[in-house]
């Protein structure tokens, strides 16, 4: 009957040692890094109502199998994602006042194992939204805190790649080919895949102008080069809003003086889902994965009460983590104590004011009755980084294990304490 | 800089794209692909070769363990994996077709909810459900697909079709075709971008090497 018990369900996972303190000293970090910048943290539940997620559109959570009933019979559902109760809570919650909110996020998520384990069931994303303005400087703003995010957690090698939604739906608007075959477009032209798009093109009534840049966009990727580029290629009003805005955006970024992470691909049209302008995924070496996402969503917040402009990104913690560790390799130790106190029977009060000692230094110190034998305590010791043993006798003597030299010393409570009791 | 890695399905189709790949400037000792070795390293050039099962390339590359990867249009469809496809390379040319005995000719629409005996769920499913919208009943099989119909397991099968001649020989035809077939160079989305200036090299210069040809 209890087959299970030793198991975890698909998807999850135990986070220990090493890799549990460094996510935590990665989230300190963030942390600081949002709060540095006018962010303010919230909290919202791991359990929504259904329909918070499907007024979005959302087809994660449609698929989503953490669903349950609560006592009237309304779907409830874990959050597959937290830029949509970010929005939910700024549309429902925050007052003329309070805008534009600017507010920063940790939190698990849940969805179903995509695609085999590409990531896993539950996950933890973190992330900065500003909303309540359309202002292109806040999309600025909010990129330039994803760079810093990746910088802060301590990657040096990677991209944020800005994309435009706007111009491919001015595009797709303009050709207006059906919905059909426009989804078909976007699939294709998401997978640079540019036979196929010229095989829907072919034999297809289309404006020139457009068809061309349709054939090609596939292989809109680069700098600012590029985009004065494709500048020349259009007279479309509004495909040159889109691009000139693109270009607005890269100004400012370079005056945050991040051009250097920030490159641009107006063929990234991944299933837009809410994002309505610019959008854009962080990636690094080591991970297949996008590491971080975001964009604007200009019309999320109406689906729910008040509407209002948004922007922001959410980092996908463990993601840029396994990335972390497969560029810099492990890091070290660092999530146990300092040393142990160990202590004979006898000796537990001295123990104690030893270890209160210490402790007031600044040391983490960890109490263990004598239990084990000295070679035992050693490998218990070295296993977990831990770098010395002090081990309280009777009568006030102590030795003190030095690990990481190898050598050992005798002294007293005395001058261990400072005559402090 | 980074090592390159190239995941190549075992066979035929490795050979023909390591031939496209030394004449677009990537060389490979091909001697050792005789050997029974499964990665092949160029330290020189920091690039790197896998051979791997055709139906597991999709899968390597999109990981990211692979930047590049070479695979048959018909493996991509099933797998559905997020991808670069960036170009058509033009061998290992077949169809993926609806097949069945002769008498169903243009009578396919007649059979409701039937029977389809295939190496490809996903692209059978895709077929019939999104483009001709009709339920079917999808049997998974692994090989010798055209024996289905012949035993009453099946109505029809979705396969690929090179010649023709082992559904000839089963008195078995073509009954709808679903798309052409052939292999694909695929790439990594990130890898594309964190290694752009070397991937876009090797696209390019397979691509010049295929407009010439």
């Amino acid at each position: 009957m209890n087959k299970w018990k030793l198991y975890n369900p698909g998807g999850m996972q135990d986070i220990l040692k090493v890799n549990c303190y460094n996510k935590r000293i990665a989230e300190e970090k963030l942390r600081k890094l949002y709060l540095a910048n006018g962010f303010m943290e919230i909290e919202t539940p791991v359990i929504e109502f259904y329909d918070v997620f499907a007024a979005s559109g959302s087809e994660t959570a449609m698929e989503s199998p953490f669903k349950m009933i609560d006592e009237k019979g309304r779907i409830l559902i874990l959050r597959p994602d937290m830029t949509i109760p970010s929005a939910r809570v700024a549309s429902t919650k925050l007052k003329e006042d309070d805008l534009p909110a600017k507010v920063f996020y940790f939190g698990k998520c849940f969805r179903a194992g995509e695609n085999n384990g590409k990531r896993m069931g539950e996950f933890t994303q973190s992330g900065a939204e500003i909303i309540g303005s359309g202002s292109l400087f806040y999309d600025a703003l909010v990129i330039t805190t994803a760079v810093d995010a990746m910088k802060t957690i301590g990657l040096d090698e990677f991209i944020i790649e800005l994309g435009q939604v706007d111009f491919f739906k001015g595009l797709m608007d303009i050709a207006d080919l059906g919905e059909e075959d426009s989804e078909k477009i976007r699939r294709l032209i998401d997978s640079k895949d540019f036979f196929g798009v010229e095989e829907i093109l072919v034999g297809k009534e289309v404006n020139p102008e457009i068809k061309k840049l349709l054939l090609n966009l596939p292989n809109f990727y680069g700098k600012k080069e590029m985009l004065l580029e494709v500048r020349g290629m259009t007279t479309d009003e509004r495909l040159l809003i889109a691009l000139d805005q693109l270009s607005e955006l890269l100004n400012i970024l370079d005056e945050f003086g991040v051009s250097e992470y920030i490159s641009v691909d107006l063929g990234m049209v991944k299933r837009l889902d809410y994002y309505t302008g610019i959008i854009f995924r962080g990636m690094t070496y080591g991970m297949g994965f996008p590491v971080l996402g975001g964009g604007r969503y200009d019309t999320l917040c109406g689906k729910f009460a008040k509407p209002m402009p948004a922007t922001g990104f959410s980092l996908e913690v463990d993601r840029v983590l396994t990335a972390l560790f497969r560029n810099k390799g492990e890091t070290p130790g660092g999530y146990s104590a300092d040393s142990i106190v160990c202590f004979e029977e006898n000796a537990r009060k001295d123990a104690m004011m030893v270890a209160k000692v210490l402790k007031g230094q600044g040391l983490r110190i960890e109490m263990s009755p004598m239990e084990k034998s000295n070679t035992d305590m050693k490998s218990y010791a070295l296993a977990k980084g831990i770098k010395g043993i002090i081990i309280i006798k009777s009568k006030g003597e102590i030795e003190i294990v030095d690990l990481e030299a190898d050598t050992s010393e005798k002294t007293d409570i005395k001058s261990l304490t400072g005559g402090v009791s | 800089m980074k090592y390159l890695t190239i995941a190549l399905p075992k066979g035929r189709l490795a050979e023909l794209t390591l031939e496209l790949l030394e004449k677009a400037g990537i060389q490979c000792k091909s001697t050792e692909l005789k050997s029974r070795k499964l990665i092949i390293e160029d330290d020189e050039n920091l690039v790197r070769f896998f051979m791997a099962k055709p139906s597991d390339v999709p899968v390597y590359v999109e990981y990211g363990v692979a930047d590049l990867g070479v695979v048959g249009k018909d493996t991509l469809m099933e797998e559905a994996r997020d991808l670069y496809e960036v170009l058509n390379l033009g061998f290992g040319a077949c169809r993926m077709a609806v097949a069945g005995p002769a008498e169903l000719m243009d009578r396919l629409d007649d059979i409701p909810d039937k029977r389809v005996a295939t190496k490809y769920p996903n692209v059978a499913r895709d077929y019939f459900e999104l483009v001709k919208k009709e339920s079917i009943e999808i049997i998974k099989l692994n090989g010798s697909v055209e024996l289905a119909p012949l035993v009453g397991l099946s109505e029809v099968i979705v396969d690929i079709v090179e010649s023709g001649r082992t559904l000839k020989e089963n008195d078995l035809v073509v009954l709808e075709e679903i798309c052409d077939i052939s292999a694909r160079l695929v790439v990594n989305k990130v890898s594309m971008k964190m290694k752009n200036e070397r991937i876009r090299k090797i696209i390019d210069g397979m691509r010049k090497e295929l407009e010439n040809a």
